[in-house]
């Protein structure tokens, strides 16, 4: 009697189990009949929100063994399911402040020769000014950190001017540089080369004194010194801070682009803005968000290849 | 034939406004080719003298000869293998190992890595080659650091406390490595050896220079034959007395309770 009693607790939690596991793929389901059903607004194209939904319905059945990644795709669905609902199955309250994501998505579809122009523009820039910042802060954050004199006259120097946003200044950038691509490439190589360069001092300046003596007593070069021992110490840290960095890097690009652009992300955003058109303004925000959180997650596996010493 | 020698070395370090003294006069010469053990309780400045003799830290009064000519900062004539295991953390055993090979130029990166295997492979650690530094154990880690000091093949090695974190029957391997490596080299290495075991100092040295309070306060020739085995050595009168001998200066610095830093 008891172990029937038990052998059906164990059924029941068993069930709840598989019932939670199919949560998000129910989710899926219910989206897709909500996207075909009657809509109170007029919908241009129900295609390209329908589309989006099942990418991420594949995506999670290529994943169907990680947990992050089955309740990360049921917060986007719960999401979805609402957005949905709130602009198309009930009255609207405001048609053009809420679009409905049928509309939204269709962007993508009918815009995306300007789009990836966008985006193209935006990453060029970002990646011009990033690599400049990664470059040049590794560099002399090596060699400042490294050399007592420059360190003591330059560190202040850096911890003065790496607090600054750099987005208060980006508007002055914008009007005093003679192009719009130079003032970007400044404001963006601003935003990561004074903190990247005072967290290179401070490493190099703490470095484990026992790894130093150790090196010198194998007789390495000064430019061994700098390749072999110092870069590879302050690798992790620099890693650290980059997401960090990125995020912010974007943040003053796109910034730079409402002000002084013809193309990219922070335009397209802002030029429609202009316009009140807010079905292309909602279109490029999540657009951004798309395109930071994929760089964030490329830099994370790019971490993980190369720290490889914990 | 003398080949290295301090003369009259002190070492201060500054305590605020007070200096704090490190190491006081120290004088003493090795012959080239000897192994000398430095022994003495812990802070008597063991490692302050082997840092100052691998040109780590600059005397602050005295002289550091190598040679017969007056020493200034790392050389590489000398190889260290220091207290604390200091292997980088980013570079494989083996590599930890070519890094240092590397500064002394003119072999490829093949030829260096093959030395670096043979190396390890002669410390026991055949199938670690490639593995980092927090994978391997603490003692693993200082074979690492020994197997690399003696690829480097300096004229001078100075190991402070090499076997400390090694287990006995591993110490016992590295030991008599070091035995037969020494011995079976016709151009014989000069060694310093920093060390608590008085035992492993009596069968590795042909001299034991007992510290006490940043001096030097004796020392004793290990009149042992070589080539030496353990099992010879271990069962000779004359290994029990040298062995009585340090094991009485140390009990005489209980006694006298003065000096060094006091453990409680
Ligand atoms: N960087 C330093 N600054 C100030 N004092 C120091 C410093 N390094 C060592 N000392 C002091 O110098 C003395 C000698 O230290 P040393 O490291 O040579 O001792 P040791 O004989 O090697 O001891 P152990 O057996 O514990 O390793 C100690 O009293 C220690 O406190
Ligand atoms: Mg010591």
């Amino acid at each position: 009697m008891k172990a029937l009693k038990n052998a059906a607790g164990a059924a029941h939690i068993k069930w709840k189990a598989l019932i939670f596991k199919a949560l998000p793929h129910l989710m899926f389901i219910a989206l897709l009949l909500l996207i075909s059903s009657p809509s109170l607004v007029e919908l241009k194209v129900r295609g390209a929100f329908a589309a989006v939904a099942v990418m991420i319905e594949l995506a999670l059945l290529c994943n169907w063994r990680s947990r992050s990644a089955h309740d990360l795709v049921m917060m986007v669905f719960a999401f979805l399911i609402v957005w949905e609902v709130v602009t198309t199955k009930i009255p609207n309250p405001n048609k053009m402040l809420f679009p409905p994501p049928e509309n939204v998505f269709a962007i993508y579809y009918t815009d995306w020769k300007k789009i990836i122009s966008g985006i193209f523009s935006s990453l060029f820039l970002l990646a011009y000014g990033a690599g400049l910042a990664f470059v040049s802060g590794i560099v002399l954050g090596l060699t400042v950190g490294w050399h007592e004199r420059l360190r003591q006259a330059l560190f202040p120097v850096a911890k003065v001017i790496s607090p600054i946003p750099p987005i208060i200044y980006t508007p002055y950038a914008v009007a005093l540089l003679p192009s719009f691509k130079i003032a970007s490439i400044f404001v963006i190589f601003s935003s990561i080369f004074w903190y990247l360069f005072l967290n290179m001092i401070i490493s190099v300046a703490t470095i484990d004194k026992k790894l130093l003596d150790s090196a010198r007593s194998l007789n390495i070069s000064p430019w061994g010194l700098m390749r072999h021992i110092l870069f590879p110490y302050c690798l992790p840290g620099i890693f650290k801070t980059l997401p960090i960095s990125m995020a912010n890097a974007f943040m003053v690009l796109t910034a730079a682009e409402m002000i002084g652009a013809t193309s990219g992300l922070g335009w397209f955003v802002k030029y429609y803005s202009d316009f009140s058109d807010f079905t292309r303004v909602v279109a490029g925000i999540v657009l951004i968000g798309l395109v930071v959180s994929v760089i964030g997650a490329l830099l994370a596996r790019l971490d993980k290849l190369v720290i490889r010493w914990r | 034939m003398i080949k290295l020698e301090l003369k009259d070395v002190s070492l201060d370090y500054a305590d605020g406004d007070a200096v704090f003294r490190a190491l006081d006069r120290v004088s003493f010469a090795v012959a080239r080719g000897e192994f000398v053990s430095l022994i003495g309780s812990s802070g008597c400045g063991k490692s302050t003298t082997l840092n100052i003799l691998a040109g780590l830290k600059p005397p602050s009064s005295g002289q550091l000869l190598i040679d017969g000519l007056k020493s200034v900062g790392t050389g590489k004539n000398r190889g260290v293998v220091f207290q604390h295991y200091s292997l980088f953390p980013w570079l494989t055993a083996r590599q930890n190992i070519t890094l240092g090979l590397r500064q002394l130029g003119g072999q490829s990166s093949r030829e260096l890595s093959a030395i670096a295997g043979r190396y390890l492979d002669r410390v026991g650690l055949t199938g670690f080659e490639d593995k980092y530094p927090y994978q391997l154990s603490g003692g693993m880690q200082q074979r690492v650091a020994i197997a690399r000091v003696l690829a480097l093949r300096p004229e001078i090695l100075l190991m402070d406390e090499p076997f400390g974190a090694v287990d006995a029957k591993n110490k016992i391997i590295l030991q008599d490595l070091l035995l037969e490596l020494l011995d079976g080299d016709e151009d014989r290495k000069t060694v310093i050896f920093v060390t608590h075991d008085v035992n492993e100092a009596i069968l590795l040295s042909d001299r034991v220079l007992f510290m006490r309070n940043k001096r030097i306060e004796e020392d004793i020739a290990i009149d042992l034959p070589r080539p030496r085995k353990r099992e010879d050595i271990y069962n000779t009168k004359a290994f029990g007395i040298y062995y009585k001998k340090i094991m009485v200066k140390f009990y005489q610095a209980v006694k006298e309770n003065i000096g060094d830093d006091v453990v409680l």
